[in-house]
């Protein structure tokens, strides 16, 4: 129907199905390319170096002197909003180090480090602060920060501005990685992807649902968090259980039978999809192409076609057979042999038949459709619309009838597990067990475009809060202007308030606070001691104490803790 | 509507927060573009680009009670006369035989070969935002508040619109036959 006018009308094409359809959809790939659309054109900015450098150590410097010098009310303010707009602050204990792991590679080849994390660099991935492209070997430095106790030592926040509100994240591990080459820093190419895949423990909370993480990157230009989208991850299993752990055999216990929960919610919904089958799309009727050779098949007259229903032999009463163009090339001669036998087959998911005709060890293939022309056709078009119009109607029904059953199926399953995991905790508990802790097995996969600290996490409700007034230690040491850092149990984030005459303290019932004295010490408010100066609502003075020695290493940190 | 206001205005906020919105109109997007270009690859491209421009734009998209998807058809039939324009190719129409029917009886009970004829050779004679709409009314079975959403116009507009342009139709097509009768064909 090819007019040489504006318009090419062409007659409908073959419909696309849902699913190839959906083989084009990536939404990661569109906030990828969004989020990239925003970051500057051009040569790519030297970012802040993540380890103690001159400029950090610069910036310890000035917060240090802040901290010992109380100043005025008015400095105060100053130097809490100067210390809250900083994502990143100086390690709190830099005598414990975080080690980064190194790795000389060749750049001119593709490279797989094994390990947690794994990561695969492209060749040629790296250029120079001019952008000039590296060649040689270059250092790579990598490291995976686990929980908030690596998130204090590494002096990370886990604060994200989402259109100025404020939220805490909650992270499922970092990974955080950087090349040199000569001392100088290189930097990802423009265009260059490395993969990167890690392995996380997260506590299993009491609803027993997995939630949805994201990909944040630490844009140390912008002093922020960035939303980099959702983020790849998977349950591969249960968090690791020590056999030597006195929970040992109840804690494996639970993973059964919420395993089992799980098996039993998934052959659940198979049964009821087996039962309820989707409704099947009427046929639609083929016109015949008048320039398609057509066949008779006699023969077959009283073997029409059909479905369970009937509805396809109603549909082609009268119909003739054509040849397709998808039919294999066939010698004309073929229509003069007396064929001995005959079989049609519909091939699956089409109009389409297989026609085999056979006369001894000889046979012809052939691609065949049942087509009507005239008011046959016309006949069996509104028929056919009469029956589509009832299939979508009877589709629709059948989708919100499995939407529903599913859901439901999800909402039991959920009581079921949150009830299986507090009877846990009430068991537990009479038997004097401390908290113990279940822990999901997360893989986590991400393809990241620039080198620096990668985090995936998830966004928190807001928490209650208390004021804290003057906080001390038994000895009487102030600490004004210094951190408290605040963790909740079952959270794996870490808060951080500036301590001033009206701080406000996120409190949750077991959370632990503490506070680094200036000769590098912890003092520890614990969990019992903490909740009685929330409910105290006379005096809101908090004395934490301090412990000996400092540590020296994360043991003897959560050892300190009790963590 | 509402609901789904509420959604955009999560997403304007946080633009990982799109993805419902994008889960939800990718198909009927696709499938809009795909009438209008027969490629698959292509349509897919053109889909991609209407939705990462939705979301560079979505700071500007505020609620008028019309759907959101309104908003991203305009944006698709934008990105189909842009590739149109760029290629310089000829505008493909999809034409479905029902829809065809129906368009026929709209304007002549004869639904010969011979009138399908004259009526394709009439809509040659259309305007690009006339046959946008006879496109969504008989091709793709829009409503005329569909129509009109997507249109930015109103639905009355939208209905006298369209029965003006098949008058025209008519008339091209009356005009048609009558020189072909003429010229002895």
């Amino acid at each position: 129907m090819r007019m040489n006018n504006q318009y090419d009308f062409r007659k409908s094409p073959r419909p696309l199905s849902s699913e190839d359809i959906a083989r084009h959809k990536d939404f990661d790939a569109l906030l990828r390319q969004h989020g990239s659309g925003k970051r500057r054109a051009g040569i790519v900015q030297m970012r802040r170096l993540m380890y103690t450098g001159a400029a950090l150590a610069a910036a310890a410097i000035a917060l240090l002197l802040v901290f010992r010098t109380p100043g005025t009310t008015g400095d105060a303010r100053q130097q809490t909003a100067a210390w809250e707009k900083q994502i990143i602050t100086p390690p709190p204990l830099p005598q414990i180090e975080l080690p980064y792991q190194q790795q000389t590679l060749p750049t001119a080849q593709v490279t797989s480090l094994e390990g947690n994390p794994h990561i695969t660099i492209p060749a040629d991935a790296f250029m120079d602060a001019a952008g000039n492209t590296v060649s040689g070997d270059v250092e790579l430095r990598f490291r995976k920060l686990d929980d908030f106790v690596d998130f204090f030592l590494a002096g990370i926040k886990l604060t994200h501005d989402s259109a100025n509100v404020k939220r805490q994240l909650e992270s499922a591990g970092m990974v955080e990685i950087y090349a040199e080459q000569n001392g100088q820093r290189v930097f990802l190419a423009p265009g260059k992807i490395v993969q990167l895949s890690f392995e996380s423990n997260i506590e299993l909370v009491s609803n027993g649902k997995v939630p949805a993480f994201y990909e944040y990157f630490l844009d140390t230009d912008k002093n922020a968090w960035v939303n980099q989208g959702l983020s790849s991850t998977e349950v591969i299993g249960q968090g690791d259980l020590n056999p030597s752990d006195p929970m040992y055999e109840q804690k494996q216990a639970l993973y059964d039978a919420l395993a089992q929960m799980a098996a039993r919610t998934d052959e659940a919904k198979q049964q009821w999809t087996n039962s309820n089958p989707a409704p099947a799309a009427p046929a639609k009727p083929q016109k015949s192409d008048p320039d398609q050779p057509t066949i008779e098949l006699d023969f077959l007259a009283n073997a029409v076609p059909q479905t369970a229903d009937g509805q396809k032999a109603k549909l082609y009463q009268g119909a003739i057979w054509q040849i397709s163009p998808r039919s294999p090339a066939y010698d004309q001669r073929a229509f003069g042999v007396t064929w001995q036998s005959a079989k049609l087959t519909q091939i699956a998911a089409s109009e389409d038949y297989e026609l085999v005709l056979s006369h001894g060890t000889t046979s012809l293939r052939l691609i065949v459709n049942p087509v009507l022309t005239g008011s046959a056709y016309e006949q069996a078009l509104g028929q056919w619309r009469a029956a589509y119009a009832d299939y979508e109607r009877a589709l629709a029904d059948w989708k919100k009838r499995s939407d529903e059953a599913f859901a439901d199926m999800d909402r039991q399953a959920e009581k079921d597990r949150a009830a299986a995991i507090k009877n846990r905790e009430a068991s537990w508990a009479e038997s004097g067990a401390s908290q113990p802790k279940l822990l999901m097995k997360l893989r986590h996969e991400m393809t990241i475009d620039r080198l620096g600290l990668w985090a995936v996490a998830q966004p928190l409700p807001s928490t209650p809060t208390m004021a804290a007034g003057r906080i001390t230690d038994q000895f009487g040491n102030a600490y004004e202007q210094r951190v408290a850092y605040i963790v909740h149990p079952g959270q794996n984030t870490l808060h951080q308030v500036m301590i001033s005459g009206k701080s406000r303290i996120p409190i949750a019932p077991g959370s632990t606070l503490w506070a680094v004295h200036p000769n590098g010490k912890i003092a520890v408010l614990r969990p019992s001691d903490l909740q009685q100066a929330a409910s105290n609502v006379t005096s809101n003075k908090l004395v934490l104490e301090l412990k000996e020695p400092a540590p020296v290493s994360k043991e003897e940190l959560r050892r300190i803790l009790q963590l | 509507m509402h609901a789904e206001w509420l959604e955009v205005q999560a997403a304007q906020r946080d633009p990982a927060m799109f993805r419902p919105l994008y889960d939800r109109h990718y198909e009927p997007l696709f499938r809009y573009l795909y009438n209008r270009s027969q490629d698959e690859d292509l349509a897919a491209d053109l889909c991609a680009q209407v939705f990462l421009k939705a979301l560079q734009r979505l700071g500007d998209y505020t609620f008028q009670g019309v759907p959101f998807s309104a908003w991203l058809y305009r944006i698709a039939a934008n990105e189909i006369a842009g590739h149109y324009r760029q290629t310089q190719k000829v505008r493909i129409v999809s034409v479905e035989d029902g829809g065809l029917h129906g368009l026929v009886d709209e304007i002549e009970e004869d639904q010969s070969e011979a009138q399908r004829a004259l009526l394709l050779t009439a809509m040659q004679s259309l305007k690009e935002a006339e046959l946008a709409l006879i496109e969504m009314r008989f091709f793709e079975q829009r409503s005329f508040k569909e129509i009109a959403d997507i249109l930015d116009i109103t639905e009355s507009n939208a209905k006298v619109k369209t029965y003006r342009i098949l008058e025209r139709m008519k008339g091209v097509m009356i005009n048609n036959a009558n020189n072909q009768t003429a010229s002895g064909l």
